[in-house]
């Protein structure tokens, strides 16, 4: 009896024991994640855009996990604060993380396991349910660089206790929206080259640059949306914005353009600013709200820091009338689609440099080239150098 | 505002610049918690000077137009007033009694011109920037006859530079440098450089401030000044050189350590 008691005694020593464990602690190591279907080269592991969703770029890492329970899974979230049960599994905005992978078992990963995650997934509302799709890269809200987290969840599957501890964590940015174009275009005239006038587009938070594509005046693609009708600015010396403006704002996306041709008016003066429409000023490449097409000619960029205008470079020719559009692009390399048209021609013009030459000034040539003093000037010269002797001397 | 507490403001200022140079440390005087203590400024117990430190700032037209036909400077850039900023250091290597110090010194300037540039048929101004970047560096005898502060009481010190001077320069139209003929739009023009002015003592408007900052960073003496500058940048009047001259005014703070 006495020996049946101690057997009962011991046994519920040993069930008061168990409970008592102390929580698991597995320990959750991974390496940075190597990407398929992604574009580009000197990509950051860290920074993924709208591009890199549409093409499906999937995330490999190398995961080992050890010290977890029989019983535990190692699965991978999304989010915010994804360490906690109630972000994955609450409802509404309750709910802070999407899921990424399915459950798979953590018990004794010694190896790297090889674990993949489709940036669809990353990115998708914390919502929504079922696997990311293309149509996952539309659903993003908010503008500009968004920052998530992703974790390397490690809890036990009967108790859902967590067990991951070490860095479980993974932060990315991704902005899925290309920005929108600037509006309010009009083009002045430069040597081989056009000066693009733009109002920035308005709500755009990590604008990196803005891109300038040019083509000679063409018809509208067969089929095409329609360019719509332009603004014209004439005969302003300051080559003054036009309407443009007007064209941009009135027109639909995908069709209005701007007109600007210059210099038609006298030195000093300001042009005036009619707005007749120009049906002239279209393009078979460069089509408003649509990425540029094969043939225009990438012909330069401004960085979008407080930018307002732009110049193209150098590889237009004179007297020939190009059709100029801009993209913006944004910190995640999104290129938006293009904006209104606005028209202008090249012109030669005369810089400092030049008009000095042509006065009949001979210095320049680099910093290496030594034009000689005039007669007589060694004399000052000189008295300089004995007068910077003789203080030296008094020194000593 | 009072003028001793304009003299502390300045003179806060100038103790602010001065945490941007090489800390020399003081000697005769000391500073405890209750600020600076030690004979007043004027008297032989401050700590050593060596040197002066000038900011400055003036306007500067240079004189390209002088050595050509026509106006090519004017008709670009026009004729509104432009400015240039720059430092100088001079190494007060000696000291003459009861006159003042006599000292090299080494300067530095820049200034940027940019317009519109003409269309070449005379039509206007196209959309293209043109521009010219001037870098003006100098060598100079400095005379500062501080003997007014030291013996009369007087916070003036007149002053007197001449030296050598050389001026970088470059143009560019749009992103890209300028050139004519084969003939690459930069280049360096010399000549005689050389100024006067004078510098009003701060450190009367508020002398144990001006202790304070001797002791903490061994700074004798802040000015403000004014100067007429002459760089004489004309390559000793070669053709082959851009004249860069200029005859305008500097303003600037200054400070003897």
């Amino acid at each position: 009896m006495s020996l049946f008691r101690l057997f009962v005694v011991s046994i519920l020593l040993a069930g008061i024991g168990l409970s008592a464990r102390p929580a698991r602690a597995a320990s959750v190591t991974w390496g940075l994640p190597t990407w398929e279907n992604r574009e580009g080269t000197n990509l950051r592991l860290d920074l993924l855009n709208r591009q890199d969703c549409l093409n499906d770029a999937t995330a490999t890492f190398a995961v080992s996990v050890v010290g977890a329970s029989s019983s535990a899974v190692l699965e991978l979230w999304a989010g915010t604060n994804c360490d906690t049960l109630a972000n994955r599994t609450g409802s509404g905005a309750a709910k802070t993380c999407t899921q990424l992978t399915d459950s798979v078992s953590a018990y004794n990963i010694v190896g790297s396991l090889p674990v993949k995650v489709r940036f669809q997934n990353m990115v998708k509302p914390f919502d929504a349910s079922g696997e990311g799709s293309a149509a996952t890269c539309d659903l993003e809200k908010s503008s500009g660089l968004v920052t998530r987290t992703l974790y390397f969840v490690v809890y036990d599957s009967g108790s859902t206790e967590s067990q991951a501890t070490g860095t479980k964590q993974w932060t990315f940015k991704y902005d899925v929206k290309a920005p929108a174009p600037p509006t309010k275009i009009s083009a002045g005239s430069g040597e081989q080259s056009l000066v693009p006038h733009f109002t920035p587009p308005s709500g755009e938070t990590n604008l990196l640059r803005y891109r300038f594509y040019c083509s000679e005046v063409g018809s509208p693609p067969a089929g095409g949306d329609d360019p719509g009708t332009a603004g014209t600015s004439t005969g302003g010396t300051t080559g003054t914005d036009v309407d443009a403006a007007a064209g941009a704002d009135s027109g639909d996306a995908a069709g209005s353009g701007g007109t600007t041709t210059t210099s038609t008016g006298t030195a000093g003066t300001a042009g005036t600013t009619t707005t007749p429409t120009d049906p002239n000023c279209t393009s078979t490449v460069l089509v408003p709200g649509k990425a540029p097409a094969t043939g225009a000619i990438d012909c330069g960029e401004v960085g979008a820091q407080g930018s307002s205008s732009g110049e193209t470079r150098p590889v237009l020719e004179n007297g020939t009338t190009y059709v100029v559009a801009i993209a913006a692009e944004d910190t995640a390399y999104n290129v938006g689609v293009l904006s209104a048209l606005a028209c202008g021609t090249p012109q030669d013009v005369t810089g400092f440099y030049e008009a000095y030459r042509e006065a009949g000034g001979q210095a320049g040539g680099g910093y290496c080239s030594f034009g000689p003093p005039r007669r007589g000037a060694w004399g000052a010269l000189s008295a300089l150098l004995v007068a910077a002797c003789a203080l030296l001397r008094r020194r000593r | 505002m009072s003028r001793a507490r304009l003299g502390r403001g300045l003179a806060a200022c100038v103790t602010a610049m001065a945490l941007f140079l090489p800390s020399v440390v003081a000697h005769a005087q000391g500073v405890d918690e209750f600020g600076g203590y030690g004979k007043r400024r004027g008297e032989q117990s401050a700590s050593p000077q060596d040197a002066a430190f000038e900011l400055r700032f003036g306007r500067y037209i240079p004189e390209v137009d002088s050595q050509v036909d026509g106006s090519p400077f004017e008709n670009t850039f026009g004729t509104s007033t432009r400015y240039i900023v720059g430092a100088e250091i001079d190494w007060q290597l000696l000291r003459i009694p009861h006159f003042g110090t006599l000292a090299p010194g080494l300067g530095w300037g820049l200034t940027k011109f940019s317009a519109r540039a003409n269309f070449s048929n005379g039509s206007g101004l196209s959309d293209a920037r043109t521009r010219l970047s001037i870098m003006p560096a100098y060598l100079v005898g400095v005379l500062r006859a501080d003997v007014l502060p030291r013996d009369f009481k007087i916070p003036l010190v007149p002053y007197a530079k001449l030296g050598f001077g050389y001026a970088l320069w470059w143009s560019s139209d749009g992103d890209k440098s300028a050139s004519d003929g084969g003939k690459s739009g930069k280049g360096a023009s010399y000549g005689l450089t050389y100024a006067l002015g004078a510098m009003f003592l701060l450190d009367v408007l508020s002398p144990d401030d001006a202790v304070t900052a001797d002791g903490l960073t061994g700074i004798n003496n802040s000015y403000v000044f004014a100067e007429w500058f002459r760089p004489q940048l004309d390559g000793f009047g070669s053709n082959k050189v851009l004249d860069l001259s200029s005859s305008s005014w500097v303003l600037g703070l200054a400070m003897e350590m």
